[in-house]
């Protein structure tokens, strides 16, 4: 292997990934505010005592873990069934998949922005219509209780493509004679989809869940355009309220040590997923 | 067969609905969008594209700066990433495996929760409001997934065909310009789409390294335009704008659709 | 023109797959390397090549030393066993790339290419890319891009392995007349050995990285020297006898012959061939297999027997014929 190859993209790589995780580490350990002069000095671990003790900071914890569970559970669901329709025969297949990708090509933000005018009260056409048939507005966005559901259904509609686009590509690997071996057997069509389908469907599902569950964890833009975290911090999410510490309170200190935490967060969620995945597979094939 | 079509009916209006939207909206004068389902009085205006394009900066300046974002981020990730995957696939099993676990962990990290980071290397090395410098940080973004769509391109292509052209007398530049480049130019396209409309979309890095109004990239710009305040939206402006702004990208998944599929997937699964 | 393999060999993860091989081919022979999968009889055609380094020997093409020479400058002209055809360039643009990197004139390029799919006898498929031509016409885009370089040495890789059998019996006078007619060395790979029997002047027998035996089809087909030799070459597979004294006896199917007295022998299965019929029997001396003219009737109680001069005996000790 010729490294002087490899060389230039690693650098860029570790510059982008690398230094930012070891320098949030180190800012994690100072202040750096308008108190301090947006000087970074040591405060030795009293943000990491203060992250603790932060109501706001665990409320986001648990919503933006409710997002990612809620959101990625959907979003795999209804992946499967786009993949599985669009892994038929169909006249025009060509455009209907570029139709069922584009909401994931389209940016985030622009079309939160799009979302946030459907969930609009009064003038949005949900609301518009459920006025039109004598029903009272639902007004989703500003209802501390509705508003995480507005945000899930915004993000389902943006990356259930993106998982049918990977699991499309799976179901193109298995091989017909599968399907018309196991229907000689004499099993039927829905017994196929989970005898067969799934199982060897499995490594491109926990691939898509994977870059899901991370991104979803790391959501920004669609909040952040769509609510702003609102109504009343109830759909803040970890990275929204790193953002607001370090934009609007220039509080870089804390802001890393919230990141730095997302990171462990994350890194535990991962675990415990794959851990719990690969027990109920040995339970599964036992 | 009525019932698929039922199913394709569905999926594409669920797909394309919220964007419709967005277009009835963009063609709608003030009191169409306040009223959007009574037909009475004037309804359909153009007011909304002309008020775009005629505002300074005029529209069509952030399509510009998106694609020169795009495009730079596009070229500087592929003259990086080739070479890299080619020594990759050329290097044994083990090393293959130790650098797809690290670029597979790296892509799968959630990006926006470096823009701390970025932003301050930003400042430091005085790279604001600059779209090419703004395409360093995602080239860097992307390398992890384009090297692994581009190796697993590498890995495909059968050894005979680069031994015969050795057997030819190509040497290394001959050989990448006449057979691997050709050769991997369908995983090149896909790669070079989806890093496109990652830069394309790209939104918190954005955001926090451009502030000159002429200077926006189309997701900050639209989200500007939108303003801050439920309440103060000029909805109709902005769903013109988003019209303007995603054709492009409806264009390029049009043009791409098949290669995406085959093109996004191999790299990712086999890592 | 010769090619000179002086006792080379190459180890790969703590082995020799190809272990102190020296043979010679000559100006206008053509030599066959046969075995089974895994002999090192592909690696052997990689290193003539160049294609993979040596680890011990030399190699001469043409008396020109060439151990450490990059393939391209070893002047050889090779057939893989997928064809390595680029399959975004069509036909005459496979042909012409080498030319092209090689520096040749564009009226040169289009001379030889049109005159080498002229013998070849494809210039209706020139435009054609790889992907829409069929298997056998494949096999000859790959002819024609090793012929059109005017190499030294032919190296053809299982060139046949691809191809049904009916196409691979109408191929082989084909092959004879373009390639193993001409002065050039060839060096041709099979683990077919009705192929290596039809094509070469020579067989070199390989297993396990080493050479076995080196001589005519004929010639290893009579007078095999190992145990290996004779388990390969011939079908159906030669007859083994319980060792006694250290020694094995062979005897061929073909050599066996009913008699009114002799060994005693129970039937147990017949195959109809055609133009013979192959029978197993159960023996003292165990299973055995014998193949008889289709028209020789089968006796109800059979004896066998077979000549002397037929069996083969070999030394159980290290497989080596033993010769009285």
């Amino acid at each position: 292997m010729n490294i002087f190859y490899l060389l230039p993209a690693l650098t860029l790589i570790t510059i982008t990934f690398g230094l930012p995780i070891i320098r949030y580490f180190w800012i994690s350990f100072h202040a750096s505010s308008l108190l301090t002069g947006l000087e970074y000095i040591p405060n030795y671990g009293s943000n990491w005592l203060r992250i603790i003790g932060d109501d706001r900071f665990w409320r986001d914890t648990i919503q933006t873990l409710r997002f990612t569970g809620v959101s990625v559970s959907i979003e795999l669901i209804i992946a499967i069934l786009i993949a599985l329709l669009l892994n038929q025969k169909l006249r025009g297949r060509g455009v209907i998949r570029a139709i069922s990708f584009l909401p994931w090509a389209l940016p985030t933000a622009v079309m939160a922005l799009g979302w946030r005018w459907i969930f609009n009260s009064p003038y949005g056409p949900i609301d518009q219509l459920l006025n039109l048939f004598g029903f009272a507005s639902l007004n989703i966005l500003s209802e501390p209780r509705l508003s995480w559901i507005g945000t899930v259904l915004a993000d389902v509609w943006k990356t259930s493509p993106f998982i049918s686009l990977i699991l499309l590509a799976g179901l193109q690997t298995i091989p017909n004679d599968l399907y018309e071996a196991f229907i000689l057997e004499g099993g039927t069509k829905r017994q196929a989809f989970f005898r067969i389908t799934l199982p060897l469907l499995e490594p491109y599902i926990l691939v898509s869940l994977l870059f899901r569950v991370a991104q979803a964890f790391g959501v920004f833009d669609l909040i952040q355009v769509m609510t702003g975290g609102g109504p009343a911090g109830s759909t803040e999410s970890l990275a929204g309220y790193a953002y607001l510490n370090a934009m609007r309170f220039l509080d870089f200190g804390y802001s890393a040590t919230i990141i730095v935490f997302s990171f462990i967060v994350l890194i535990l969620v991962c675990l415990i997923g794959w851990i719990t995945i690969s027990n109920s597979k040995r339970i599964l094939s036992s | 067969m009525k019932r698929l079509n039922i199913y394709i009916l569905i999926l594409l209006i669920w797909s394309l609905l919220p964007f419709l939207w967005q277009l009835v909206t963009s063609f709608s004068t003030t009191e169409a969008i306040l009223e959007p389902f009574s037909f009475t009085g004037n309804h359909w205006t153009l007011d909304n594209y002309s008020q775009l394009l005629t505002a300074n900066p005029p529209f069509w300046q952030y399509l510009i700066n998106s694609t020169i974002v795009g495009c730079s981020s596009t070229f500087i990730t592929l003259v990086l990433a080739i070479p890299a995957a080619y020594s990759l696939s050329k290097s044994n099993t083990k090393t293959q495996s130790l650098f797809k676990i690290i670029f597979l962990a790296t892509a799968l990290f959630p990006y926006v929760l470096l823009f701390l980071a970025l932003l301050e290397l930003a400042r430091y090395f005085d790279l604001g409001n600059n779209l090419f410098a703004l395409a360093l940080p995602y080239a860097g973004l992307s390398l992890p997934i384009a090297i692994l769509l581009l190796l697993s391109a590498f890995n495909d292509l059968p050894k005979d065909i680069e031994e015969a052209a050795k057997i030819e007398g190509m040497n290394l530049v001959q050989l990448l310009r006449w057979i691997l480049i050709p050769l991997i130019a369908p995983a090149t396209a896909s790669t070079a789409l989806i890093i496109f409309i990652f830069s394309w979309n790209e939104y918190p890095i954005a955001l926090t390294w451009i502030s000159q109004s002429d200077k926006l990239t189309l997701p900050v710009a639209i989200a500007r335009i939108a303003g801050s305040s439920v309440y103060s939206v000029p909805y109709g402006a902005y769903a013109a704008a988003t019209v303007l702004g995603s054709i492009p990208l409806i264009l390029l998944v049009l043009i791409f659709q098949k290669g995406i599929v085959s093109g996004l997937t191999q790299g990712a699964v086999k890592g | 023109m010769t090619v000179d393999l002086k006792h080379i060999g190459k180890f790969i993860n703590g082995d020799w797959v190809v272990e102190d091989l020296t043979l010679t081919v000559n100006s206008g022979e053509c030599l066959a390397i046969l075995g089974p999968s895994g002999c090192g009889k592909s690696t052997t055609l990689r290193l003539v090549a160049g294609l993979e380094q040596t680890d011990s020997g030399q190699i001469f093409i043409n008396n020109r030393e060439v151990t450490n020479v990059a393939p391209a400058d070893r002047r050889i002209g090779m057939v893989f066993q997928s064809y390595a055809l680029f399959p975004h360039l069509s036909v005459s643009s496979n042909l012409k790339l080498g030319l092209k990197i090689r520096g040749k004139s564009a009226k040169e390029q289009v001379k030889k290419v049109s005159y080498i799919l002229s013998i070849m006898q494809i210039e209706h498929l020139a435009e054609r890319l790889p992907s829409e031509l069929s298997g056998g016409q494949r096999q000859r885009v790959a002819l024609a891009r090793a012929l059109i370089r005017d190499p030294d040495v032919y190296l053809l890789d299982e060139p046949m392995s691809n191809l049904d059998a009916q196409l691979r019996e109408e191929l082989r006078p084909e092959l004879k007349r373009l390639i193993l007619d001409r002065d050039q060395p060839v060096l041709y790979v099979t683990h077919d050995q009705y192929e290596a029997m039809a094509i070469a002047d020579r067989i070199a027998l390989l297993n396990k990285g080493k050479l076995q035996q080196i001589g005519t089809p004929e010639d290893l087909y009579k007078n095999p020297k190992t145990i290996f030799a004779a388990g390969f070459i011939g079908r159906p597979q030669i007859n083994f006898l319980p060792e006694i004294n250290g020694m094995i006896k062979a005897i061929r199917p073909e050599n066996i012959i009913f008699k009114s007295e002799g060994l005693a022998c129970k039937i147990q299965s017949r195959e109809w061939l055609g133009t013979h019929q192959l029978l197993y029997l159960e023996s003292n001396l165990g299973a055995l297999r014998i193949l008889l003219n289709s028209e020789t009737s089968i006796p109800e109680r059979a004896f066998i027997s077979w000549n002397k001069s037929d069996e083969h005996i070999f030394s159980s000790k290290d497989g080596r014929r033993i010769i009285f």
